[in-house]
């Protein structure tokens, strides 16, 4: 048995053990990473933080364009809206994907311990990114030439807010396949939420991740399509099947590429259950992986869950063979007992 | 000296690249090869921040150094920002 003692064991038993479903386990690996990583966090910022309160709280800061976190705050919780809009998109949009995780899995926050989401905007100068950094999210106003406010489009709300939920779920690392599968996670809260937002349904929706955070002069409709991953831009080289799997060194060896593949399974694993039903199998599944788990680990796992919650009637009946068949049409063939 | 920076990573995913030539004076190049030496690869929690890669040339001396979100010195982001505000 792992309990206590689990952290004298080598990674590699502990990770065999946590596919084999030992949660202790999991756990461990889980928590050394991520006690690993703030450890260095710490080190690399040298800057100390204060303990959050609990309450789940949306803290919006303004950057002022200086390439500074909490420059100044301009939202709390319950504040009215300000003049800026930005900060009024942030504070809500944040609020939306909060509501979201609270009301549909009982998830407190980004930790499920009611951690305060901090947003900072107006990052930098034309900067265009967002990014979540082990803590709280930042959001560039774009160059104003190709992309535009980030804050201000809930996808990506939603996505940067998903990496905190991934980071205290299963902490998958940031390379690799557990890397694309962080970033696969990602895309699904930010389609997911993004359909709800807009009070979509599967059929109206357009699958696409970023479309709003996009000009005209850029040269695709969105950053990523999950529908028809590799068609959203000219640069857009996301692969929709294990036969064209990036394999090279670039983005961490591709974790925004190759998220394609299980992007493109989630797709169409919807369109056969249904987004609700998904997002469930999914979120549990989160739950399940560990640092390291890769396509197939995380394959595995998701038939696992789709079939408990089928058994236990959460789900669609047919959820199992519907996961099934859309990962086998992207190069990931399960096997169902 | 010759420059070529590399952005990649980020939400987005999507490279830039900028290339040119700038000209510094002696005590701007020691200062922008010092800044380069405080180049590291640890690891970071951050998902979505950026990757900064850089190449500086002068004649034969080539000089490179990559960064990330977290460790970019402000002064190299401020020469980067310059290069780019400038294309």
């Amino acid at each position: 048995m792992c309990q206590e003692k689990c952290f004298i064991v080598p990674p590699h038993i502990l990770e065999e053990l946590a596919k084999r479903g030992n949660k202790s386990c999991k756990r461990t690996l889980n928590d050394t990473g991520r006690i690993l990583e703030r450890r260095q966090t710490a080190l690399n910022h040298l800057l100390v933080r204060e303990q959050e309160d609990g309450a789940a709280n949306r803290l919006v800061y303004d950057c002022q364009n200086k390439y500074q976190q909490r420059v100044e705050l301009v939202m709390n919780e319950g504040d009215q809206p300000t003049d800026d809009e930005v900060a009024n998109l942030a504070y809500d949009g944040s609020g939306f994907v909060r509501d979201y995780f609270q009301q549909t899995f009982g998830l407190n926050s980004v930790d499920g311990n009611g951690i305060d989401i901090i947003s900072n905007i107006h990052y930098g100068e034309n900067y265009n990114n967002a990014y979540w950094d082990g803590d709280e999210m930042t959001y560039g106003d774009g160059d104003g030439k190709e992309f535009t406010n980030f804050a201000g489009a809930i996808d990506v709300v939603a996505h940067e807010i998903a990496h905190g939920v991934t980071q205290f779920l299963a902490n998958l690392e940031y390379y690799g396949q557990s890397g694309a599968l962080n970033e696969h996670f990602s895309d699904v809260f930010g389609t997911v939420i993004k359909q709800k937002y807009l009070d979509q349904d599967i059929e109206d929706a357009d699958w696409l991740i970023g479309d709003l955070v996009v000009t005209e002069e850029f040269p695709g409709i969105a950053i990523r399509s999950m529908k028809a991953p590799g068609t959203a831009n000219d640069f857009d080289t996301q692969p929709d099947h294990m036969d064209n799997y990036y394999s090279g060194t670039a983005d961490n060896q591709g974790v925004h590429i190759n998220s394609g593949i299980p992007n493109k399974a989630f797709y169409l694993s919807c369109l056969e259950i249904g987004i609700d039903d998904c997002a469930l199998i999914w979120f549990e599944t989160l739950k399940s992986l560990w640092r390291t788990a890769n396509f197939n680990d995380m394959v595995e796992t998701l038939i696992s869950v789709a079939q408990n919650l089928s058994s236990e009637g959460r789900v669609n009946e047919q959820s199992v063979d519907a996961i099934s068949k859309s990962f086998s049409s992207v190069g990931l063939t399960p096997i169902v007992v | 000296m010759k420059y070529k920076i590399e952005i990649s990573g980020g939400f987005t995913g999507i490279p830039k690249f900028y290339e040119g030539e700038r000209h510094l004076n002696e005590i701007q190049k020691e200062k922008l090869l010092d800044l380069l030496k405080t180049s590291n690869s640890k690891n970071s929690p951050i998902r979505d921040g950026q990757k900064y890669s850089f190449l500086f040339t002068e004649g034969q001396d080539i000089y490179t150094a990559e960064f990330g979100e977290n460790n970019l010195p402000s002064e190299l982001r401020q020469i980067m920002d310059s290069i780019i505000h400038a294309d």
